[in-house]
């Protein structure tokens, strides 16, 4: 009976592969301190300037979450490092959800998240941070997401809200519909069948991009969901997988971070009268005119409401913003300073620019910088 | 004896009840009981750990926690448990098609090398076999999503223009198939491939232990090469043929990148190979959905990995089934 | 049926080691041969080269002719298979298929042949060729059993039954008797004497009463020293060779007395 052992080995091998996935898929905690070293002086001048304070700075913080913001990241890390050399900063990638749990466990300094923490995790935020301020949102990372496709000859195309929601539902099927030839006069469209690309996984992108479907168009008819619940079409795991497709294919119509776009066509969005085309200023420009989310903690917590029908002059309403999320408070004066220097430094224009060049992201206007600044200097300060 | 040193009972004959090699013997046994425990161990271990993960998801009878999944939508038919019969439906689809593909070829190259390849050659071929074996999945599914893909896609047009009798090749319900080629099909060959090492070369070493002597029996009555292998070499490496088959299912069912890379995913009960959207795998759901899911959601995965788990086991209890049934014909005594 | 042999000149190889050298010898039909010799002298390789079964080796090869009737079975137009099947075989340790019934076996031989067969010629064949090697009455009620569920002796005899039962021109034995008891030898004995007057037998034995006893005719091999090829020594009636050897290592080997 050979077989026997073989199929135990196979059965083995399996579980194995079982036990490193789950193992891996736990993200537990392995540090109860999240921050780790000493600011070697004793921040006594609090009303001196943040400056000197930081000069001290050393030990490491630690984050996790969105992987929308692992390039900006890494940019981040290297200029923040350049600067206090005894600073290390850490950032796991694992997604907006598992960055969220990490850092309600206690077990990060800060989360990255391209979605709003909801009315649990509020609470959770609550008991999980020091003083009863909880946690609040600050939105550092602005990217365009593009309609993208693939059509022989032709860069952009015009398209109000309800006419990529009906391709994306499947109601629009070729090319040469008189839906979108009316907005393009003087385009020359193929009768080519449309085919939809989008995100095999859940993620931020389909989640801002359906969000956007929800809100500014009326045929879409669902709500804003990271997971794809739209009509049946070819999809890729991943914004390079879908890219991939989207090029590989002509007729295909697809969305993603518009740093991705390349050589691919785009679709100017319909905003009041005029068609917008993705750009880092009419990006950021859609975040200053949003208003803030209702349930939100307090005037400190930027977490937006984005105005997807917003009808801005120059607004592009297709974004994903993907927030910072840290506690209002930390008594650990380390982690505090840790948290507020390397935040600070974010959200300064040096920061911004920084991750626009490593990520292609839109730099947040410098009046949301300056009132980032602001809240981050009150907590250093408390 | 001429020398005083020895101790006095290996002069006399030596006692029946002397353990004179037992500490060697003990040693041995305690290192394999001790392996075999730890194998039990580690899989009572992932069972349990999947177990508890999964349970508040595996008793969500008032969909509270299916609530918090945004993927699960009960009201569009994607309950949890609809959502695991979907693709369960597809993990052994694929995995099926991938076999039915990989093991009649992987018998022939592993018969090639034992039986018919000159030895230089034969070497040489089982040396890169085993290299195919070593590449990681992720380059498959690279190559395959973007080299094989574009090249397949003509070829399942064309199938599916004239074979699209068969319910397998047939074209989905508005008469196309997909005009990117990223199918079931695509993802079963590129799993074939991949499996095709493992197959090969397990079968390829059953295939060298058949006894000259049987080979010899029926090459005497005047056996072409053929018929010795169909009397001596295949009945003999037949329970090893289905392990390796086992091992390759085993691999084919749990692999997530080369799928997860290579499909566009959907949900359906459809044997169209050829159709877009139709299909997904649990490992390529569950590789998916992981990075952006809540603790419910990873509740819910974590128990579609427990049915992934369970059909891995069924298939291999069946496979040791098909085996012992004739084991009294194995030759093994 | 029975044909004759007639071996020109044959040197046999392994690879570059010669392993038997220059022999030359006729096998008359419906008789008797022994091949006699000490251990490791070539017997069985020289065996397997009158049925092209030797070439099975990787890097074997022959050099000379064996004519079977007039035809050199080495001729470049000569199929080895069907050499084969015109030129059966025992071996020296018992190869029954295991994954195959004991009638399954014997008949193994007929399926390859395509020879469709009605079910009651079948089972006549299988009857009448364990009855040939003596092993009916002790299997005949578990014909489906697996044919390694047989003890040693019985396996011998279950291959004997299915080499004959493919009814060849010549049947080559190698030491078929030397797993088996006295009381199965002597009842293979008997089978080979019976089987004389259709086939052209060939055995190779180290019990000299054997040869005495079954041969017609007896060759004896033997080898000058180890890595050095056999040879053929010298070939003549049984009788003569047993009574009067002409040639002084004959009659050392046949005595028992060595070097
Ligand atoms: N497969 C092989 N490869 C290389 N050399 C071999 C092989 N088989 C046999 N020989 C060599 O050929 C010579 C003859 O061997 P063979 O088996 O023919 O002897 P034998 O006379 O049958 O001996 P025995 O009476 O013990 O069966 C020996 O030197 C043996 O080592
Ligand atoms: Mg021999």
């Amino acid at each position: 009976m050979k077989i026997a052992y073989r199929a135990g080995a196979v059965l083995t091998a399996t579980a194995l592969t079982f036990a490193l996935a789950a193992c891996s898929a736990e993200n537990e905690d392995t540090t109860d301190e999240a921050t780790t070293g000493t600011t070697t002086e004793e921040t006594t001048a609090a009303e001196d300037t943040a400056d000197d304070a930081m000069m001290e700075l050393s030990g490491s913080l630690n984050g996790a979450g969105a992987s929308s913001q692992e390039s900006a990241m890494e940019a981040w890390r290297a200029g923040f490092q350049g600067e206090y050399p005894d600073v290390t900063v850490n950032y796991d990638p694992v997604g907006s959800g598992g960055g969220r749990t990490q850092f309600l466990d206690g077990a990060t300094s800060f989360a990255g998240s391209d979605s709003l923490m909801d009315e649990e995790e509020y609470a959770l935020a609550a008991e999980r941070c020091d003083g009863d301020a909880g946690a609040i949102h600050l939105p550092m990372y602005i990217s365009p997401i593009a309609v993208i496709f693939n059509l022989e000859g032709i860069d952009s195309l015009n398209m109000d809200a309800d006419t990529i929601a009906n391709i994306f539902n499947g109601t629009i099927t070729t090319w040469n519909d008189e839906a979108i030839a009316s907005q393009n006069e003087g385009v020359e469209l193929p009768d080519t069948a449309i085919t939809i690309v989008h995100r095999a996984d859940e993620s931020g992108t389909t989640k801002n991009f359906t969000d956007y479907l929800a809100k500014a168009s009326t045929t879409w008819g669902q709500d804003a969901s990271g997971d794809w619940a739209g009509a049946a079409g070819e999809s890729g795991q991943g914004t390079s997988a879908l890219v991939q497709i989207v090029q590989d294919n002509t007729g295909t119509i697809g969305y993603a971070d518009a740093s991705r776009a390349g050589e691919l066509g785009t679709v100017a969005l319909k905003v009041g009268e005029e068609y917008v085309p993705f750009s880092a200023e009419a990006a950021a420009a859609v975040v200053d005119a949003s208003p803030l989310a209702e349930g939100a903690n307090g005037a400190n917590d930027l977490a937006y409401e984005l105005d997807r029908t917003t009808t801005a002059a120059g607004a592009y309403p297709l974004v994903l913003v993907s927030y910072h999320i840290l506690c209002a408070q930390y008594d650990d004066e380390t982690e505090n300073a840790l948290v507020t220097g390397f935040l600070k430094y974010v959200a300064s224009n040096e920061g911004q620019a920084q991750a626009a060049s490593a990520a292609g992201s839109s730099p947040i206007s410098s009046d949301l910088s300056a009132e980032i600044t602001a809240i981050l200097d009150e907590i250093a300060a408390a | 004896m001429t020398t005083t040193s020895n101790p006095p009972a290996t002069d006399e004959s030596i006692p029946l009840t002397a353990k004179s090699h037992s500490a060697a013997n003990n040693i041995f046994q305690g290192i394999s009981t001790t392996a075999a425990v730890i194998i039990l161990a580690t899989l009572a271990a992932v069972a349990t750990f999947l177990l508890i993960e999964a349970w508040p998801a595996l008793t969500d009878s008032s969909g509270e926690v299916a609530s918090k999944i945004s993927w699960v939508r009960p009201d569009e038919g994607q309950s949890l448990i609809e959502l695991a019969g979907y693709l369960l439906f597809g993990t052994v689809l694929i995995s099926a098609v991938a076999l039915l593909i990989a093991t009649p070829l992987s018998i022939g190259i592993a018969l090639f090398i034992s039986h018919y390849a000159p030895r230089r050659l034969a070497q040489g071929l089982g040396y890169l076999i085993d290299l195919l074996a070593a590449i990681p999945s992720v380059v498959y599914g690279l190559w395959g999503a973007i080299v094989l893909i574009p090249v397949l896609q003509p070829i399942y047009e064309w199938i599916s223009r004239y074979f699209g009798w068969i319910p397998l090749f047939a074209p989905a319900a508005d008469g196309t198939i997909s005009s990117t080629g990223r199918v079931a099909m695509s993802g079963a060959i590129v799993l074939a491939i991949m499996v095709i090492p493992i197959i090969t070369a397990v079968t390829r070493e059953v295939f060298l232990q058949t006894p000259t002597l049987h080979e010899e029996a029926a090459l005497a009555m005047g056996a072409t090469r053929w018929e010795m292998i169909r009397m001596a070499v295949f009945p003999f490496g037949r329970s090893g043929v289905i392990g390796a088959t086992m091992l390759g299912l085993g691999r084919a069912l749990g692999e997530t990148m080369a799928v997860y890379m290579i499909l566009s995913v959907g949900l359906s009960y459809s044997f169209g190979l050829f159709n877009a959207a139709s299909h997904n795998t649990i490992a390529s759901f569950i590789a998916g959905n992981f990075p952006e899911a809540n603790s419910s959601g990873v509740s819910a995965l974590i128990a579609l990995g427990l049915a992934l788990f369970v059909i891995t086991l069924l298939v291999n209890m069946a496979a040791r089934w098909v085996v012992s049934r004739r084991a009294e014909f194995s030759g093994a005594n | 049926m029975a044909k004759r042999i007639d071996v020109n000149n044959l040197n046999v190889y392994y690879g570059n080691f010669l392993a038997v050298e220059d022999v030359s010898l006729a096998i008359e039909p419906k008789s008797v041969t022994a091949f006699i010799g000490p251990s490791g002298c070539g017997k069985s390789t020289f065996l397997r080269t009158l049925n092209r079964m030797h070439e099975v080796i990787p890097g074997a090869r022959v050099e000379g002719e064996v004519l079977m009737d007039g035809v050199n079975l080495y001729d470049s137009n000569v199929d080895p298979v069907s050499v084969r099947r015109h030129i059966g075989m025992v071996f020296q340790r018992p190869n029954p298929f295991p994954t195959m019934s004991i009638a399954e076996n014997v008949l193994a031989g007929m399926k390859l042949n395509n020879k469709r067969i009605s079910r009651s010629d079948q089972d006549d064949l299988v009857e009448s060729s364990l009855r040939g090697a003596n092993l009916w009455e002790e299997v005949k009620d578990r014909l489906d059993k697996p044919g390694s569920s047989l003890s040693g002796g019985q396996q011998q005899r279950l291959c004997i039954a299915r080499a004959i039962a493919i009814k060849p021109d010549v049947l080559l034995m190698d030491e078929p008797c030397s797993a088996l008891d006295p009381i199965s030898t002597l009842a293979i004995e008997d089978l080979i004497q019976e089987l004389k007057s259709n086939y052209t037998i060939v055995i190779v034995t180290h019990n000299m009463q054997q040869a005495a006893r079954v041969s017609d005719r007896t060759a004896f091999f033997n080898i000058a020293g180890t890595g050095k090829p056999g040879k053929l020594i010298e070939m003549n009636e049984t009788t003569t060779m047993f009574s009067s050897p002409s040639e002084k290592a004959t009659e050392d080997y046949i005595s028992g007395r060595f070097g």
